[in-house]
């Protein structure tokens, strides 16, 4: 299990396209970036990603919308991320992964089973698990709840 | 494990089969409107004023009816809408499931977005509204109306949200989890998503035209489809099963497809691994389809790869319904089911001019009498998620 919070993006070195993502995307692909490695030796077309997103896309969405008076109306670049799969979309690219993906808005306790029962149906050979919980203080006071960004990823299966 | 493996997992859970479906369009509500509009091959694509070429790339659109009172809350109403029709038709099955046996599993995207729009404008919007925004909590509120005390899921995995849903459906009663499940899948059209499809210049202005020559973008659409799925023991009778399916990943773009179509090639031939059939006894494939140049393009060397030069009969429903996002996997299921149940090869509304590396087989109009023994249902979305299904008689 790997955790990383707002905090840990001060001292991530993750290169150039990592600076695009959203905010959600850049904690899941900084979660399970030491993971990636302890899957060496299993086909990158067999490992699955299953990620829970709380609060589903929401601060992006509060994000792009917050766009859209602008000239040319809201961000294409902020639109890509207006769904809560994004971040699986950004771990499949930087590493390869071409395996089976879900996505549940809520639901963080079916990551686990549901990672689990991927590889045990032999859809995948291996799985990345990712538990999102990110909720910017502009789409906190859309919600009425309190922000919070925290971000926990694990592997199920692999050699 | 070998791909006979995975089929031999796959079968030691019942077959599932579909008991009751459910749909409002923009061809109309209820199944009979998507009945209707099959031999004819109807288009539902308007103008929509509300649209307007100022601040969006195109007006034409799929509306569904609306009902009094929800265009507070589109997406309860599209999804309760389509959730008892398909409770209705499977009134017989659903009669003996206890309702902590009845499971939910809902496919979007956006859920009620226009709420959030609603409140970051200072425009009012109903509490019920407001807590529609957010996916899972639909879900809660649609299990609720529907008396559904089982387990509730709500997958949102872009344009591919309705076919996964329909195999988590599938997942939980195989696993025992529950002894009937309501497949649910809802986005509603609104300025934030045809909003964000101008900003990526993704509109045909004239109405999307799969896998023509002049295709030049998409047409974006809303829905609220349903099925409801039991084991084949509960359903005895029930004409369509669920024989398989497959996932994958480009791991390639966020939002175009791999150029090549080899990410949506490996869901292809894992559904028809496990639905334990070769390429060749694949009757019709209805296809993601959006009308974009890449999307439709990928799709024809992806079939071509799997299925060869000739292949099965192909054919595009976008140009009926518009794209309806994380709702496009249910409703075209239910679309792929009816044309199943009347023996009807749907056509691909809207084509005029088919391109030259579409599919041998495309079909511009529907055809009455054909064989639909075996059809697979394919999507695809943004951030390289490819799926697939096969839907069988029998």
């Amino acid at each position: 299990m790997h955790e990383v919070t707002e905090a840990d993006l001060a001292g991530a070195r993750m290169g150039k396209r990592f600076n695009r993502l959203d905010r959600m995307s850049q904690l899941a692909v900084l979660a399970v970036e030491p993971l990636v490695a302890t899957l060496e030796g299993v086909s990158r077309d067999r490992i699955g990603v299953v990620l829970s997103a709380r609060a589903g896309s929401i601060s992006t969405d509060v994000e792009y919308w917050a766009g859209r008076d602008r000239v040319g109306g809201p961000s294409p670049t902020l639109f890509a991320y207006t769904l809560p799969s994004s971040a699986i979309g950004e771990i499949a690219i930087r590493h390869g992964l071409r395996g089976p993906n879900l996505c549940f808005v809520g639901g963080e306790d079916l990551v686990l089973a549901e990672a689990q029962d991927l590889v045990r149906r032999g859809e995948a050979e291996a799985c990345l698990g990712v538990v999102c919980d990110v909720v910017t203080e502009e789409a906190a006071r859309v919600l009425g709840e309190a922000p919070g960004a925290r971000v926990r990823a694990f592997v199920v299966g692999g050699k | 494990m070998t791909l006979v493996n995975m089929r031999d997992e796959m079968m030691k859970g019942a077959p599932i089969c579909v008991a009751g479906c459910g749909a409002i369009t923009a061809v109309g509500r209820g199944v009979s409107a998507l009945r209707s509009a099959l031999p004819v091959n109807a288009s539902g694509l308007r103008p929509c004023p509300e649209f307007d070429s100022t601040r969006f790339q195109s007006r034409v659109a799929g509306r569904a009816p609306a009902e009094e009172g929800w265009r507070d809350d589109p997406a309860f109403g599209l999804a309760a809408t389509a959730l008892r029709e398909a409770q209705d038709e499977a009134a017989g099955v659903l009669g003996n499931v206890r309702p902590e046996r009845l499971g939910l599993v809902l496919a979007t995207t956006k859920a009620n977005i226009d709420a959030m729009q609603r409140r970051m404008e200072g425009r009012s919007c109903s509490d019920s509204a407001g807590r529609h925004m957010q996916a899972d909590l639909l879900a809660a509120d649609l299990a609720a109306e529907a008396r559904a005390g089982g387990p509730v899921q709500t997958v949102s995995i872009a344009c591919a949200s309705g076919l996964v849903a329909i195999q988590q459906g599938a997942k939980l009663l195989q696993r025992d989890a529950a002894d009937a499940v309501l497949v649910v899948g809802v986005d509603h059209l609104s300025d934030f998503v045809v909003a964000g499809f101008t900003s990526l210049k993704a509109l045909d202005p004239e109405g999307c035209r799969p896998f023509d020559r002049n295709r030049c973008g998409l047409s974006p659409g809303e829905a609220g489809a349903a099925v409801v799925l039991v084991r084949e023991a509960e359903g005895a009778g029930l004409a369509v099963r669920l024989a398989g399916w497959g996932n994958s990943n480009d791991a390639n773009h966020m939002t175009g497809p791999s150029r090549d179509g080899s990410g949506l090639v490996l869901a292809i031939r894992q559904a028809l691994a496990l639905a334990g059939l070769e390429p060749g006894s694949i009757d019709y494939v209805n296809a993601h389809g959006t009308g974009t140049p890449y999307n439709d393009a990928m799709e024809c060397l992806a079939l071509r790869s799997v299925f060869g030069e000739e292949g099965p009969a192909v054919s595009g429903s976008k140009g009926m319904l518009g794209h309806t996002l994380g709702a496009a996997g249910v409703v075209e299921s239910v679309l792929c089911i009816t044309a199943m149940r009347e023996g009807i090869m749907p056509g691909t509304p809207r084509l005029a001019d088919p391109d030259e590396g579409a599919p041998a087989r495309l079909l511009r109009e529907p055809v009455r009498g054909a064989r639909m023994q075996h059809v697979m249902k394919l999507n695809v979305g943004f951030g390289g998620i490819n799926s697939a299904l096969v839907f069988s008689h029998g």
